[in-house]
């Protein structure tokens, strides 16, 4: 498995559960993986194999244009113990997190998200714009 | 303190002669490549906007150590033949041999080519400091091309640099002869008519060497000057262990000389308070710390130099910090009591800053090059006027005390919020706070 295939079975896994999902959208100089637009809000997913601490940052990046922000990691190979790590990293920040079982093609939601605070207006407007505009 | 701002290109110009900025601006430093690519530009932009303000010219002369064709050549139009960059090209020609040499050979120099005639390389290179600008000015004047009403338009640098070459770990003691050789030449010919300031540039490892650093503090001890300037290789203060950075001022407690450091940021601006530094140089937002072997730029990024860091911080960092400190929440008094109160925070914020307004330090656009979001000219021009403002007032401001209370609280905020790097402030304080004990 690579993050470009991750990507890809993850993105039509959600596309076939929401209407309005986008993919590798720029944002502020980063690319932000899957972005899917709710009526609650913009929810960024942030999608990788190993660093989860790589993907922190950039969520804390992603978060000022996005109203909820997501890591997605695959479930194989994944001790008890980085998960517990990961978790408790990402609720301090109100990231959610969720795994991708490829056995049974599906995500488990093992965090959900809070909506984030530091959401800016103007940033947020701009992320929609994006939206359509790379799309 | 000396303080010098460094002209890196003309797409700067703005930030330079941007009427806030221009008339505190105490020194200016120029490379030689920037001189020689636009000389006539150059003089202007002295005569015209700073033409009471004290420069000098790095005359680069390590270049010539280092590979032409990876560093600094390029590939010409029809032929793909691998040629001097134009700018390099005028210098080796200004320089004479052996510098002249590498036009055609493409290789770097050693230390024995430049024996053979150091005197005289030597002497143009202090050449090239002191009338290259005034000689291409009247060249370009007596062709009729420079309109500017001018009646003395003579300008020259405040020091002169001799050559001096890069002091490398391995490599040592060779270039180190060569400095001091050439550092006698020049005393020997022109001082004390000339402000001669020998530049002293090595690796940072060599900071860890005692041995090496013996070598160079009984040189530079004993030779003929008050001030040394000082660029220890990608020496970023934001970013080294604490082991490097307390060698730094170790190294500088030792010499017992003035340093200007060329390439330094807030912590230099701290040492200069301490007295261990005279003075130091940078760019408009960037140039606090740089490599001597040139590496090519990545994806521009706005970044806002954010006070509580001392150091310029990717726009979103920036952004929660002050979200979450609840200063942009639209009372005045908070955020330029605590953050800044520059002219182009101010023109920004107005009366009520807010984090909508907050953006236009964080203003994308879309690039078709990069597939990606690439700053707009105007915010990259906002940071930097931002950076320049603040790094101009805190001369004056900052204390010792004050700076060391500032981090320490922003320490313990930061271990609640885990939004930023601290580690550089953590090493700070603990040679900050050594020293008054």
């Amino acid at each position: 498995m690579t993050e470009k295939k991750l990507n890809r079975i993850i993105f039509h896994y959600l596309k076939n559960k929401e209407v309005n999902v986008f993919t590798e959208i720029p944002f502020l100089s980063r690319i932000i993986d899957i972005v899917v637009l709710k009526e609650e809000g913009i929810y960024s997913y942030e999608l990788k194999l190993k660093n989860w601490k790589k993907a922190i940052e950039q969520l804390k990046d992603q978060r000022i244009g996005s109203n909820y922000s997501i890591l997605c990691m695959p479930n194989e190979n994944m001790s008890s113990n980085v998960k517990q790590k990961i978790i408790n990293e990402l609720s301090f920040y109100g990231f959610g997190f969720e795994l991708w079982d490829q056995k049974n093609h599906k995500l488990i939601k093992i965090l959900k998200p809070k909506p984030n605070k530091l959401v800016n207006r103007t940033l947020s407007k701009k992320l929609e714009t994006n939206l359509s505009q790379f799309q | 303190m000396k303080h010098f701002l460094r002209f890196g290109s003309h797409q700067e110009n703005k930030v330079f002669i941007n009427s806030w900025v221009k008339n505190q601006v105490q020194g200016l430093a120029f490379n030689a490549n920037v001189i020689a690519h636009t000389p006539t530009a150059i003089h202007k932009f002295i005569n015209i906007n700073f033409p009471n303000t004290s420069y000098f010219i790095d005359p680069q002369t390590y270049m010539f150590q280092l590979d032409p064709i990876k560093y600094y050549s390029s590939a010409e139009k029809n032929t793909h033949k691998k040629v001097l960059k134009k700018s390099v090209e005028t210098l080796v020609n200004e320089y004479g041999e052996p510098a002249k040499s590498i036009a055609n050979t493409l290789e770097p120099l050693t230390n024995q080519d430049f024996e053979k005639s150091l005197e005289n390389f030597t002497e143009n290179v202090i050449n090239f400091q002191l009338n290259y600008l005034q000689e291409e000015y009247n060249k370009r004047e007596s062709e009729g091309y420079e309109d500017y009403d001018d009646n003395d338009s003579r300008i020259s640098p405040q020091y002169i640099i001799p050559p001096y070459f890069y002091l490398t770990f391995e490599d040592f003691k060779p270039w180190l002869e060569l400095n001091k050789k050439a550092y006698e030449i020049a005393i020997d010919n022109h001082s004390p008519k000339l402000n001669l300031l020998p530049q002293l540039v090595f690796e940072k490892h060599v900071l860890l060497d005692d041995s090496k650093i013996k070598q160079i503090i009984d040189y530079y001890n004993n030779i003929e000057c008050d001030t040394i300037l000082l660029w220890i290789d990608d020496f970023n203060e934001n970013d080294v262990s604490y082991e490097y950075i307390n060698a730094f001022v170790n190294f500088l407690k030792k010499l017992n000389k003035s340093v200007i450091n060329l390439y330094g940021g807030h912590f230099s601006l701290l040492l200069c308070k301490e007295q261990y530094l005279e003075g130091f140089c940078h760019g408009p937002g960037y140039g606090e710390h740089r490599p001597v072997k040139p590496v090519g730029g990545g994806i521009p990024n706005a970044k806002f130099y954010l006070p509580f860091t001392a150091k310029r911080e990717n726009f979103p960092q920036a952004y929660s910090v002050l979200s979450l400190k609840h200063l942009l929440s639209g009372d005045n008094n908070h955020y330029y009591k605590h953050v800044c109160d520059c002219n182009k925070c101010k023109e920004i914020l107005g009366t009520n800053p807010t984090a909508d307004k907050f953006a236009a330090f964080g203003e994308y656009e879309p690039s078709r090059k990069t597939g990606r979001e690439i700053p707009t000219q105007e915010t990259l021009y906002n940071n930097h006027i931002h950076f320049v403002l603040k790094r101009l007032s805190d001369l004056k401001d900052v204390t010792i005390e004050k700076e060391i209370k500032k981090f320490k609280d922003f320490i313990q905020w930061n271990k609640e919020h885990k939004e930023v790097s601290v580690s550089h402030l953590e090493n700070w304080i603990k040679i900050l706070d050594n020293n008054g004990k």
